[in-house]
Order: C-alpha cells, then structure tokens, then sequence
C-alpha cells in the first residue's frame, strides 16, 4: 500500500519508494527524514482535498496526493 | 553586498540549519544587523552577512537560506551548497560553522549537523526553540548534548533573548571549536538519520510527547469548514484593518504636511522657488509620504502571521486553488509576498524547485496588489467609494479594496494558468511544504521588520518619488506661457500654462491612446510618471490639481478630485468612471522600474521583462477600456 491509502489518524511504517520518483526528489524526502522503518501518520488533508499533512519524526510535512501515492508503507 | 578583503587573521562563520529553525532571529542577535525573520520555511533567499559584535578582530558571519540537506534542489539551495563545498565564485568558503539544532525538529536537525560534520571544519551548535522540548515532556541539557555530539553547544530561547549573550561568546572562539574528522566517503540520509535517533535517544531518554497545543490549534485551523472560513476571515479583517487603522494616523500626517507647505509657502518669496518647493518637493513627496501609515499596517500584519505560522497554513489551505492554476502552495507564499513588493516576491521564487512554476510566478507576481498601489487605490477609493456600512462592520471602501486585491489575485491565477498550459507547459514536479509548530511572535523582530520597511520606503520617497515629482513640477511650468494681460482667473491661466508645458504636451500626445480609458491630458500627465513607481500618480495628480484648484487652499486632493472642474469647460476633472478605469488600469499596469530591474536579473535578459510589461499593459489597458465603457453605460 501507498501513504496515499492512509485514513486520517492512521500510522503506519515506511516500506520504500515507488521507481517513478526520481532520484534527486527521492534523496530529498530521505533527507526530510522519510526513510525505511520511518512511522508515518496521517493527520489530516486540506479542505480542497490536496495536500495531506502528515507526522514524520515529530514534525508536520505535507505532501499531494500525486507524492503520497509514490511512498510504499506497510501496516 | 562587499566583497571581503584579504584581511589578516580573517573568519567566516557560516550560520547553517533547517528552515524555520530560529537561524535568523540569532542572525540578528550575532550582528546586531537588521534582517526580516519570520516563522515560515523558505524567507532567507539570498546569503546575508553582517560583523560579529562580540568579537575582537574582523569576524564575519554568513546567514545562510535554510537546507534540509547539502544536496541543492531550488535556486536558494545552490546558493548555500556553492558557498559550503567552497565553488562560490565571489566569496571565500566559511573557516568554521555553526549549526542550529531546531529544538521542535530535533532528529532533522542532528541529520542536518552531521553532513557539516562531514565537512571537517570548527564547528559548534545553537539549541534553539529549547522550551518546546520542555513543552512537550522532555528535558534537553545542552552540557550533555555537547558531549555527545563532541562540539560546543548551546541553548537559546530566541524570543524571550535568553541565552544570546552565551552564544556571542561562543561565536567569538570560533578558532578553538573541535574540528571533526572528514569522513571518508558521504554518508547516506538513512545512515544520517540513524546516527541522529540514537543521539536522541540518548540524550532525551523519553519519547517527546505530541506538540499539542499545535495540533489542538492545527484541528480548527486546518478544518474542512472552518479552516477556509477563518481564512477568509483573516483576509478581510487584513484588508478592513489597512484602512480602518491608518485613517486617524493619515489624517493627522496629511494635516501636518499641509501646515508644513503653508509654512514653507509663507517663508518663500512668491515665484519659482516658492512653486518649486511647495507644489513639487512638499505637496508631492508629501502626498506619497502620507500613506506611511497604512504601508506599516500591511507588513505588522503580515509579518506577524509569518511570526505566528500562520502563512505555512495558508499555503496548506490554497496549495489546491494554485494547483488550479497549474502552480503550487510555494509559490502562494511568492505571490503573498508580492502583497507587500513584487521584488522580494520574485526573490522568493528561487526557493521553487520547478523552472516553469518559478518563471510563471514571476510573470505574475507583479498582478499581485503591492504596497505601491496602495497610496492610489486609498486616494481614488476614498474620494469615489462612500464610506457608509454595507454589511455590519464591514464599510464600502474597505470592500472595495478587498476586491481590487482579488481582481489582481485572481488575474495572477489566470494568466499563471494561462502560461502553464501554453508557453511554459512542462511536468508538475513534487510538492512538499512543512507546517512550523505556532511559535509566539517575536514582537521585536516585527518591528524591526517594520522600521526596515519603514525605512526603505520613506527612502524611495526622498529619492524617486522626490526625484520624479521635481522633474514633473519643471516639466509642468516649461516652457512659461507669457503673461496674459486681462481679467483671466489664476485657476484658468495656471490651467493653460500646464496645458502648454511639455508635461501637458505629453499628456495631450497621449490622448488617443487613453481616451477609451476617459483619461484626460491630465491623468495621462500622472500616469506617465508612474510608469516609474505607481505611488508617484497621487503626487502628480496633486501638482496638477492643487495649481488647477481655485484658490489658496490647496488642501484634500481628495475633494478635488471629488468636486474640481476643469476651469475652461468647467466639465468635472476627474469623472467617476475615468477614476474606475484608473483603478482597473492600475490592477494591471506593470508600474515599477524596481520589479522590471528584478526580473531581468532573474532571468538573465531583458525578453522576459519586456514580455512581462507588454502583457500587462495590455491586460491594463483592456480592463480600463472595458470600465470606462460599463461605467458610462450604467450612467456613473
């Protein structure tokens, strides 16, 4: 599954990254602290539907639907 | 900014750490130097530098924009990253570094420190935001994080200036911070992160609880329904308060500035002199001075919901509405900016990672209601917009210029849009924007801020403007008309005499291109000096109409323009629906010789500006058309 099938209030753990994402934006969401084994809750998505603000590591980080979809988690 | 000199015995420290992190609040305590600082990511563009207060000899100290990893994505980074692994072109590589730890992002932070580690130069570390550790359950003590860490540390809370003294001191021994060893090969972010989680875990002990107060906030101001709607509120209550606030402040400046021409005008001896100082110098720089007030209002205002953390919401909230336009929720905070200047605007878009979203923001940030405009919209809303209730305590005139401000928002939209799907057509590139923790305002950084834009403003206005309004005032009285012997009213014969000046010629030459707009010679006269800068139209249009004015009281450019008649048709001067069309024109018009200098060093070449001013003259002149022809249909 992708961080995009998250519900609200939902945590789950970081797997990997889809090939899709290139390797510069890929390294900069590593460098953002979103790297294997990283919890990862979703807490909620704007009112428009885009973006959805996410917990990582104590801090608030959004991302699109688009991105999210490119981030595999496992339960 | 000066290049260094091969001094002897020279530092450079660099001031590193990830956005938002506090860097520039003690930037600003280090050099004593004047800098805006706020509580959104991304408002260091360029590298700023200032002189160590603390130290004996020449230490300099380079704030640098915030990084979340040496690997440059964005214009802003590449500054930062140049400057680090020593490929600046004009500046030395810094001699020693000083990283801040974000207290609220600790793990970031820690990964951030260890790639300077990697670096191999002194280098020391500020705790900062220290009490939002305590805040959420966790103790944090500076003496064991430096034994960890192996370098000097320590705590600050920068807006209560606790522990600045600390840190000064430390800055001044950069020559004894450790050097760490250069690692051999770069280490990977997983690697950086874990060697940060275990510092943590070592040094916190306990797991930090929720920023609650944040999230308790966070679940109103980012509701589905009540999120937009407290949105929307801070909008108008922004617009409402800009003119609400400033009118007694205003009222009190434009009498003095009255008085004072009076005055001058008494001292004088009647003639050149006399016109010169009182019409072109005091009338004019006068009537753009006067806006003072209100100028300051908008950046309080928008530098305290930058302070709070407000703005990183705002951009969360509209990133949709700008996805609309093809753009995205940075480019928001561009566009907001530009609320202000659209200079700082366009400097802001350095920070947006894709090439065709930086360049359409910039082509359209200009679309955004500056603070130039400001003094226009003020003179022609107040003199042509009754102030009476319309609903509760909103007034007319304060709706008026909240949708003025929406007609060039959404304008920018539209022509982003526009540019997005034709000309700069390309991928969307990833979107990522992080949400501060709300942080109390750092009172005396805003109005640090404030007196820096203060500053700058009253300086464009006894430089340009002045400079300008000079050059009108002669234009408007040379060439001289002789004399006419006979019983001529002065209002009529100063009339003519502008009329027959190479300005009135000007305007006159004008005519055809603006008669569909309803502007007269004299309002082409006003409009071709603010193709300068936009504020200059209220100071020609008072040199023009306080000599059109009979008699001696030249005050209220505003019941002039509201009751003066031209003194030979004695047709009004200033209709109702040429005043609209001056409005709709000025929505649009790129007026600013700044913003054009701005784009060119941006984009490296003049056919970027060029294209920018044609479109928008275009958009200009078609929006005022259009006004004038609806207005004298509806019989304004």
């Amino acid at each position: 599954m992708s961080l995009d099938d998250l519900q609200d209030g939902q945590t789950a753990v970081l797997d990997g990254y889809d090939a899709a994402l290139s390797g510069a934006w890929r390294r900069r969401f590593e460098d953002l602290g979103l790297l294997p084994d990283t919890p990862v809750r979703r807490v909620r998505r704007a009112p428009l539907g885009d973006p959805i603000a996410f917990e990582v590591r104590g801090t608030l980080l959004c991302l699109r639907h688009a991105e999210a979809r490119l981030v595999r988690v496992r339960k | 900014m000066t290049p260094v000199a091969a001094g002897k015995d020279q530092g450079v420290i660099a001031l590193v750490g990830t956005p938002n992190s506090g860097k520039t609040t003690l930037f600003n305590a280090l050099t004593g130097l004047r800098q805006k600082v706020a509580n959104y990511p991304g408002v260091t563009v360029e590298k700023k530098e200032g002189w160590l207060t603390a130290a004996a000899d020449a230490t300099r100290v380079v704030d640098l924009p915030g990084l979340y990893g040496i690997d440059a994505h964005t214009p802003e980074e590449m500054v930062a990253e140049d400057l680090l692994r020593g490929r600046d072109r004009y500046d030395h590589p810094p001699t020693a570094l000083l990283v801040v730890l974000d207290g609220s992002a600790l793990e970031r932070s820690l990964a951030l420190l260890k790639s300077m580690l990697e670096l191999g130069l002194p280098t020391a570390a500020v705790l900062t935001m220290a009490d939002e550790i305590k805040a959420r359950g966790g103790r944090l003590d500076p003496a064991a994080l430096s034994r960890e860490l192996g370098i000097p540390v320590e705590a600050v809370i920068g807006h209560r200036g606790i522990g600045i003294d600390e840190v000064r001191a430390l800055a001044a021994t950069w020559r004894s911070w450790p050097k760490p060893s250069a690692s051999a090969r770069p280490l990977t972010p997983a690697e950086r992160y874990a060697w940060a989680g275990a510092i943590v875990e070592r040094s916190l002990g306990t797991n930090l609880k929720e920023h609650t107060l944040t999230r308790k906030i966070d679940r109103w101001v980012l509701h589905p329904v009540a999120g937009p709607f407290l949105f929307l509120s801070v909008m108008t209550v922004f617009f409402q308060s800009i003119f609400s606030w400033a009118k007694p402040v205003m009222d009190l400046l434009g009498a003095l500035i009255e008085r004072f021409g009076g005055f001058a005008g008494r001292m004088l001896p009647e003639g050149v002199l006399q016109g010169l100082v009182v019409h072109g110098v005091i009338h004019g720089v006068g009537a753009v001075v006067a806006f003072l007030p209100q100028i300051m209002i908008l950046f309080f205002l928008l530098f305290l919901l930058e302070d709070v953390g407000y703005l990183a919401r705002a951009a969360f909230l509209m990133d949709r509405v700008m996805g609309f336009a093809g753009l995205q929720g940075r480019c928001f905070v561009a566009l907001l900016s530009s609320y202000a200047c659209a200079v700082p605007g366009i400097m802001s878009t350095r920070g947006i990672p894709s090439p065709q979203d930086r360049l359409a923001t910039m082509l359209v940030a200009p679309f955004m209601t500056c603070s130039a405009r400001l003094p226009v919209y003020a003179l022609l809303i107040g003199a042509f917009v009754p102030d009476r209730p319309v609903l509760g305590p909103l007034r007319a005139p304060g709706l008026a210029l909240l949708g003025l401000y929406l007609a060039g928002s959404f304008s920018a939209l539209a022509a982003a849009w526009l540019f997005r799907r034709t000309m700069l057509a390309g991928d969307i590139t990833p979107f990522y924007i992080e949400l501060p923790p709300y942080r109390f305002p750092t009172f005396r950084s805003i109005f640090m801020a404030m007196a820096d834009r203060a500053k700058l403003f009253v300086r464009r206005a006894g430089t340009v403007i002045l400079g300008v309004s000079v050059l009108t005032w002669v234009l408007l009285n040379v060439p001289r008309l002789p004399d006419v012997p006979g019983d001529m009213p002065p209002a009529v014969q100063a009339d003519r005499q502008m009329r027959h000046s190479l300005a009135g010629r000007i305007g006159a030459g004008l005519e055809p291109v603006f008669r569909p707009l309803g502007f007269d010679w004299r309002i082409n006269v006003a409009l071709v000096g603010s193709f300068v800068a936009r504020e200059v139209a209220v100071s020609t249009l008072g040199q023009i109409y306080a000599v059109s004015d009979d008699g001696e009281d030249a005050a209220g450019l505003k019941r002039v323009l509201q009751e003066g008649k031209d003194p030979a048709t004695g047709r009004p001067l200033m209709p109702v629906a040429s005043a609209l069309a001056m409005l709709a024109f000025f929505v649009y018009a790129l007026q600013c010789v700044s913003t054009l200098a701005v784009l060119r060093r941006e984009t490296n070449g003049w056919k970027w500006p060029a294209f920018a001013f044609a479109y928008m003259f275009a958009c200009a002149w078609t929006a005022g058309a259009l006004t004038h022809w609806l207005a004298v249909r509806w019989g304004l």
